[in-house]
């Protein structure tokens, strides 16, 4: 029963594969050793309270996947820095290529080829900014704790509406 | 109101679990979940498998590190340790926790909250 619940959740996390892995083996761990703390001798039912307790395979896979999404959009964003670094340190080098080999270019080409320069400088400016602007956006993102200042209203309201109740919170 | 305690609760796991690994110490996501539980009253009723996102969100933050170890039984699990950053984290949030709960108590206890430094 254990076995098919985890294999579930790492076909439900199949969108990233170090992360099923990963995210198997903790389960796998987490799921025995409940069913080991279990107070009961009923080893099925043990382990059908265990995957109960442990919540729906596919709602678990969607946090993650909110998470993975944030992890592989800064990987990308960081990427794109990379690469606009390497394209201006190719054009640096261009550039002094031909210093060195003192290359010159004719008359009929030296009008096109001053507008081509322009060009070329203001798209690699244009494409450095967009490439910063969308790394500090991505990064600005992360919410690794999150506040409780945004939910404050939520929480007063929740507070001043509930009645003394004796039932826990639950998230379920 | 069930839902609105859930969402309640959600928005409040992070310092739920950095506060259950700085009590607990190092420890595997069933230590954690036992530890919150334990330090709770069992209060918190949340499905265990809720706490590895937040574990993984906390530990792609930097508030967290993390480590594979073979236990007893011989399966691998992975042990959650508090950084540097989860520390401070979890006082910043114990300080945002107190002036919160402080407004809260003065608007239902009906007494005005300490005021706050200018």
């Amino acid at each position: 029963m254990i076995q098919d619940y985890l294999e579930l959740l790492a076909h439900e996390l199949s969108f990233d594969r170090s992360l099923s892995r990963r995210v198997r083996q903790e389960a796998e761990d987490h799921l025995w050793e409940a069913v080991a703390a279990d107070p009961a001798g009923n080893m099925l039912a043990a382990q059908q309270r265990a995957i109960a307790n442990f919540g729906d395979a596919r709602a678990i896979a969607a946090q993650f996947a909110v998470i993975s999404l944030a992890r592989h959009s800064r990987r990308a964003g960081f990427a794109a820095v990379l690469v606009i670094a390497g394209v201006f340190i190719a054009m640096k080098a261009r550039i002094s290529w031909y210093a060195a080999t003192q290359w010159v270019i004719s008359d009929s080409l030296r009008a096109v080829s001053g507008l081509v320069v322009q060009i070329d400088r203001y798209a690699f400016w244009l494409s450095l900014i967009i490439g910063l602007s969308a790394c500090v956006y991505i990064v600005s993102r992360r919410s690794p704790l999150r506040s409780i200042r945004p939910i404050a209203g939520n929480f007063a309201v929740s507070l001043c509406c509930a009645a003394p109740r004796p039932q826990p919170l639950s998230f379920r | 109101m069930q839902g609105m305690e859930g969402e309640m609760l959600k928005g409040h796991l992070d310092m739920i679990v950095l506060a259950a690994l700085s009590a607990a110490g190092p420890a595997h996501g069933y230590a954690i979940i036992e530890e919150i539980k334990r330090r709770s009253g069992g209060a918190f009723d949340l499905p265990e498998g809720t706490i590895y996102p937040a574990l993984h969100r906390l530990e792609q933050a930097g508030l967290l590190k993390s480590i594979w170890m073979t236990a007893d039984s011989g399966r691998r699990r992975r042990v959650y340790t508090l950084t540097r950053g989860g520390d401070r984290a979890l006082v910043e949030q114990r300080v945002v926790w107190k002036q919160f709960s402080d407004a809260i108590g003065g608007l239902l206890g009906g007494t005005r909250p300490r005021e706050r430094p200018a």
